[in-house]
C-alpha cells in the first residue's frame, strides 16, 4: 500500500512538470508582450516594467525562476490589481469557490447515490423510469441555462430567495443547485449502473449461499464494490464542479476565485490567469492522486497489480 | 432420505418469451451419499440446484417439491416456496454450495478472513476469536500451508487452486448436511483438479457430509459418486446407482456421453 | 464537462468489442425515445440550415422601432426581438448554426486525430506505445477548461481557436479506445496473413483496423457533439467564445440572462434550444449503447 501510493506520488511529479512547462511556453509564444496596453508606452517605463517582470532576461532563466516562484507557491503580482498578489486573490476567493463546489459535490453524492440505488434495486419498475428519465434531462440542461431559470423563479416571479451575492445559507441554495444537479444527474445513473452490475455478479450469489441476511449482504458485499465507480469520478467530478463553479459564481455574483478567473480572462489580465490556471491545475492534480490512493485501498486488486 | 426432489420445474420469463429450463425433474439424495448429475451444457444442472437454494434470479419461476430432512425432531422442510427466512437459516449451514470459477464467487474487495468468519458467526453464532480458530483450523483441513496469515489475503493474491480450497474450507466450515458443487473443477488448471475431488472426498469422509457433484464429466462422477442422474434438455434421461449407469445404460443419450469418455 | 468525457468513456467501453450490426440497428430503431430524438435533431438541424434564407430578417440588423417584442405571430417577430430589436428567431437559427458547426467540425477534428493516435500506437507497440499512452494519461488530468480559457486570454478570441482549442482535448477517449481495440486487433489471425503477404503497417491499419471500429466512432460522435456544443456554449456564455456580431446559443443565453427580469423570452428561447438538442443527443447516444450492448438493459 505505501509502495503504491509512492509510486502513484511519484507519477504525479511529471504531470506536474509538463502543467507548468506547457503554461510557461504558452505565454511566452504568445503574440505581443504583457506590457502591450491600450497606450504605448514610454521606452524607459517599458524597460522598467520589463526589468521588474524579469522580461528582459533569457528564456531558460525566465523559465528557472517561474519554476522557483511556484515552488515556493508565489504566483506573482496581479497586472490589473495593481497592489494585490495573485497569492492573495485566490487566498480571498478559493474558500468561497470551495464551499459553493463542495457543497455541490455532496449534493450530488448524498442524493445520487441512494437514488441510484433504488433505482438499480427496481429495476424497469416506476421509480427507476423515473429516475433516469430525470437524470437524463438533468445531464442535458448546463448551470448556464438552470441558473437563470432559477433565478427567473425563485427570485424574480417570487421572492423566495436572495438572486445573488453572499450572505446567509439561502445564498448557497441556488448556486448549490445550478452546479450540483448535473453532477447528481451522472452520480445517480452510475450508482444505478453498478449496483446492477454487482448485484449480478457471481460473489453476490456466493453470499446469499451462505444464507447472510439481505441486508449484510448490501451493506458489506455490493455496497463497496458499487461505490467504486463513484469514486473513480470523484476525480474528473472534483475538477467539473471547479470548472462550473466558474458560471456559477459569474450567474450568481458570487465572489469566488472563478469570478477573478473569468474577469481577469476577459481583462487579459495574465499572470493572474495563469496563477489560476497553475493553482487550479495543482489542485486537480492533487485531487486525482488521493482519489487514485483512496481508489487503491478500497480496491485492494489495484494496489497490487 | 436427506434431500427428496420432486418434479421441479423452472421456467424464466425474458423478452423472447418463456424459457422451460428445467422441467419436471426428480431424484432423491441419502445421508451421506454422493450423487452425481451430469449433461450437456445448458442441460439445465445448474438451475435445478439454484432452485433448491432459493438462488435463482427475479424472472425465475420455480414449482414442484424439494424437502430437506431438518437434522431435528422435526419433519422435512419444503424449501421451494419456503420463506426467505427459512431459505437463509438452511443456507450456508445445513446446504452449502461451492462454484465454477472460484476467482469470480469469492469477493474481491474482503480478506479470505472476513469471508469465512462471517459465515460461522452467522450460523453457529461463534465469537470472533472462536470463528477466526475454526477458519484456520478449516484452512488447514483443505491443506493451505500458513492458514493464519492465509485469512488476511485477498483473493486474487492466491493461485485458483487455492482459491477453491478455501471455498471448499468456507462451504464445510458449518458441517452442512449436503453440500452441492456445481462444476469445482471445471476452471482449474488439469493438475490441481484431482486434489480438488481428493480433498472434497476426504473431509466428507470426517462429516459424513452428503454430496451433490455437478459435472460434464463422467470419468469425474465414476470416481466420486455412489449414484448418478444423467440429464439432458431440462429433464432426467436416466438415473441409477453408477456402476448401472456405466456397464448397462439404458437410454442413447447416455451410451453417448459414455463414448465421449476418453479411455485411458 | 469533464464528467461528460467520463461518461463517454463508459459508453464507448460498453460499445467497444460489439459490432454494429444489423441487430444492433434493429434495436436501434426499435428505441422510440432514440428514434424520436433523431426526429427533433433532424428537424433543428434543417431549421438551421434553411431557416436563415426563409426568414425576413438577419440576425444582427438593429430596429430600434421594434425593441423588447414579446414572441407573437401578430408582429412578424414569432420569438419576440432584443434590446436593439433584433430578431430572435433569425439570432437562434444563426446561433444554432455556429453551436451545431463548432460541434461537428470539432468532432470530426478530434475523431481523425484520435484514431489516428490510436491506432498508431496500437500498432507500433512497446515503448512507443507506452509512451505515447503516458502523454495520453498526462492530459487527462490537466484542467483543460481553464487551459482553454488560458489559450483565448494569450491568444486572442477567434472560432477557429476555439476548434482547435477544444479539438485538441476531445481526441483522448477516441485515441485510448481505439488504442485497445487495434490491441484487440493485431492478434487477429486476418492480420497476422496480411502482414505475410507483405502489407505494410499503414496498409493494414486502414483496411483491417479502421473499419472495425464503426461502432465506437458511431458512439463517441454521438456523444462527443454535445460535449462539443456544451463547451463552446459555456465559453461563449462567459463572452469568451464567439465575438459579435456573430452569436450562438451560448452567447444568446449570455445576452438574454441581463435582461431577464424585462425580456425573459430572450434567455428561455435558446435554453430550450440548447437543452433539447443535447437531450436528444443524450437520448440517441444511450439507445446506441442499449443497442450495442443490450444486456445492460
Ligand atoms: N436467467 C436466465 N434467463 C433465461 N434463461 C436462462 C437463465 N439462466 C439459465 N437459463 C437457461 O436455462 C437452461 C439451463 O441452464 P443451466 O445453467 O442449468 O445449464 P447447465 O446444465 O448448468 O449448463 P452448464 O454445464 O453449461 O453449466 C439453459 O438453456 C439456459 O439458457
Ligand atoms: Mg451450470
Amino acid at each position: 500500500m505505501l509502495a503504491f501510493t509512492l509510486k502513484r506520488l511519484a507519477g504525479v511529479v511529471p504531470t506536474l512538470f509538463i502543467l507548468l512547462t506547457a503554461t510557461f511556453l504558452l505565454v511566452h509564444l504568445a503574440p505581443g508582450s504583457p506590457l502591450d496596453g491600450d497606450r504605448p508606452m514610454p521606452a524607459e517605463i517599458r524597460a522598467n516594467l520589463e526589468a521588474k517582470y524579469h522580461l528582459n532576461e533569457p528564456l531558460i532563466q525566465q523559465y528557472g525562476r517561474y519554476l522557483l516562484n511556484i515552488a515556493q507557491l508565489d504566483f506573482g503580482a496581479s497586472y490589473q490589481y495593481k497592489d494585490t498578489s495573485v497569492n492573495d486573490l485566490i487566498a480571498t476567493g478559493f474558500p468561497v469557490s470551495l464551499a459553493v463546489g463542495g457543497f455541490s459535490l455532496l449534493f450530488a453524492l448524498v442524493i445520487g447515490i441512494p437514488l441510484g440505488i433504488i433505482a438499480a434495486v427496481r429495476q424497469n419498475k416506476i421509480a427507476d423510469y423515473l429516475a433516469m428519465g430525470g437524470s437524463l434531462a438533468g445531464i442535458s440542461v448546463p448551470n448556464f441555462v438552470l441558473g437563470p431559470l432559477m433565478i427567473l423563479a425563485f427570485a424574480v416571479y417570487n421572492d423566495w430567495l436572495p438572486a445573488g451575492g453572499l450572505g446567509g445559507w439561502q445564498n448557497y441554495v441556488m448556486p448549490v443547485l445550478a452546479l450540483g444537479t448535473m453532477y447528481l444527474a451522472y452520480v445517480t445513473r452510475l450508482m444505478r449502473a453498478s449496483t446492477i452490475e454487482v448485484l449480478r455478479s457471481p460473489f453476490i450469489r456466493t453470499a446469499r449461499a451462505k444464507g447472510l441476511s439481505e441486508m449484510r449482504v448490501f451493506v458489506v458485499h455490493v455496497l463497496p464494490a458499487a461505490l467504486l465507480p463513484v469514486v473513480s469520478f470523484l476525480g474528473p467530478g472534483a475538477a467539473a464542479v471547479l470548472t462550473g463553479s466558474v458560471v456559477v459564481e459569474q450567474i450568481f455574483g458570487i465572489p469566488g476565485l472563478g469570478r477573478f478567473f473569468v474577469t481577469a480572462a476577459l481583462n487579459r489580465d495574465y499572470t493572474l490567469v495563469l496563477g489560476i490556471t497553475l493553482f487550479y491545475g495543482i489542485i486537480i492534480i492533487l485531487f486525482n492522486l488521493v482519489v487514485d490512493v483512496l481508489y487503491g485501498w478500497l480496491d485492494p486488486r489495484v494496489a497490487y497489480r | 432420505m436427506l434431500l427428496d426432489v420432486n418434479n421441479l420445474t423452472v421456467d424464466f420469463t425474458t423478452h423472447s418469451g418463456t424459457v422451460a429450463a428445467v422441467q419436471g425433474v426428480s431424484f432423491a439424495v441419502d445421508t451421506g451419499e454422493a450423487v452425481g448429475i451430469v449433461g450437456e451444457s445448458g442441460s439445465g444442472k445448474s438451475q435445478s440446484v439454484l432452485a433448491l437454494m432459493g438462488l435463482l434470479p427475479d424472472n425465475a419461476r420455480v414449482s414442484g417439491s424439494a424437502r430437506l430432512a431438518a437434522g431435528n425432531e422435526q419433519g422435512p422442510i419444503e424449501l421451494i416456496g419456503a420463506p426467505a427466512r427459512r431459505l437463509r437459516s438452511v443456507r450456508g449451514a445445513r446446504v452449502a454450495m461451492i462454484f465454477q470459477d472460484p476467482m469470480t464467487a469469492l469477493n474481491p474487495h474482503l480478506r479470505i478472513g472476513t469471508q469465512m468468519t462471517e459465515l460461522l458467526r452467522r450460523h453457529l453464532k461463534t465469537s470472533r476469536r472462536e470463528a477466526t480458530e475454526r477458519a484456520v483450523a478449516m484452512l488447514e483441513a483443505v491443506r493451505i500451508p500458513q492458514a493464519g496469515q492465509r485469512l488476511k489475503a485477498y483473493p486474487h493474491q492466491l493461485s485458483g487452486g487455492m482459491r477453491q480450497r478455501v471455498m471448499i474450507a468456507m462451504a464445510l466450515s458449518c458441517e452442512p448436511a449436503l453440500l452441492i458443487a456445481d462444476e469445482p473443477t471445471t476452471a482449474l488448471d488439469v493438475t490441481v483438479q484431482d486434489e480438488i475431488l481428493e480433498t472434497i472426498a476426504e473431509l466428507r469422509q470426517q462429516t459424513r457430509t452428503a454430496l451433490l457433484l455437478i459435472t460434464h464429466d463422467l470419468g469425474v462422477v465414476a470416481g466420486q459418486c455412489a449414484r448418478t442422474v444423467v440429464m439432458q434438455h431440462g429433464g432426467v434421461v436416466e438415473q441409477g446407482t453408477t456402476e448401472q449407469i456405466f456397464t448397462r445404460p439404458a437410454a442413447a443419450y447416455t451410451r453417448d456421453l459414455l463414448a465421449a469418455i476418453p479411455r485411458l | 464537462m469533464t464528467a461528460a468525457v467520463w461518461r463517454k468513456q463508459r459508453a464507448l467501453r460498453a460499445a467497444s468489442g460489439n459490432s454494429l450490426g444489423r441487430d444492433a440497428w434493429r434495436r436501434l430503431a426499435a428505441n422510440k425515445a432514440a428514434m424520436g430524438s433523431l426526429a427533433v435533431l433532424g428537424a433543428i438541424t434543417l431549421a438551421v440550415i434553411i431557416g436563415p434564407w426563409l426568414s425576413p430578417y438577419d440576425y444582427f440588423s438593429q430596429d430600434y422601432d421594434a425593441i423588447w417584442q414579446a414572441p407573437s405571430l401578430a408582429n412578424g417577430h414569432w420569438f419576440g426581438t432584443d434590446q436593439v430589436g433584433r430578431d430572435l428567431l433569425a439570432r437562434t437559427l444563426a446561433g444554432g448554426r455556429i453551436s451545431l458547426m463548432v460541434g461537428i467540425v470539432t468532432t470530426l477534428v478530434s475523431l481523425v486525430i484520435g484514431v489516428s493516435y490510436g491506432a498508431v500506437a496500437g500498432f507500433v507497440g512497446g515503448k512507443t506505445d507506452a509512451l505515447m499512452m503516458r502523454a495520453v494519461d498526462i492530459l487527462y488530468s490537466l484542467p483543460f477548461m481553464f487551459f482553454v480559457i488560458l489559450l483565448v486570454v494569450f491568444f486572442g478570441r477567434n472560432l477557429f481557436l476555439l476548434f482547435a482549442a477544444i479539438g485538441a482535448v476531445s481526441w483522448l477517449d477516441m485515441a485510448r479506445i481505439v488504442r485497445g481495440q487495434t490491441l484487440a486487433i493485431k492478434s487477429q489471425p486476418y492480420i497476422e496473413a496480411a502482414r505475410m503477404a507483405g502489407a505494410g503497417t499503414t496498409r493494414i491499419i486502414a483496411r483491417h483496423v479502421v473499419p472495425n471500429l464503426a461502432g465506437i466512432v458511431v458512439v463517441y460522435v454521438t456523444l462527443t457533439i454535445p460535449q462539443v456544443i456544451l463547451f463552446e456554449s459555456f465559453l461563449s456564455y462567459l463572452g469568451l467564445g464567439v465575438q459579435p456580431p456573430a452569436t450562438s446559443w451560448g452567447a444568446l443565453i449570455n445576452d438574454g440572462t441581463g435582461e431577464m427580469s424585462i425580456a425573459p423570452w430572450l434567455v428561455l428561447i435558446p435554453s430550450v434550444f440548447l437543452a433539447v438538442t443535447l437531450f436528444c443527443f443524450n437520448f440517441i447516444g444511450d439507445g446506441l449503447r442499449d443497442a450495442l450492448d443490450p444486456k445492460d438493459r
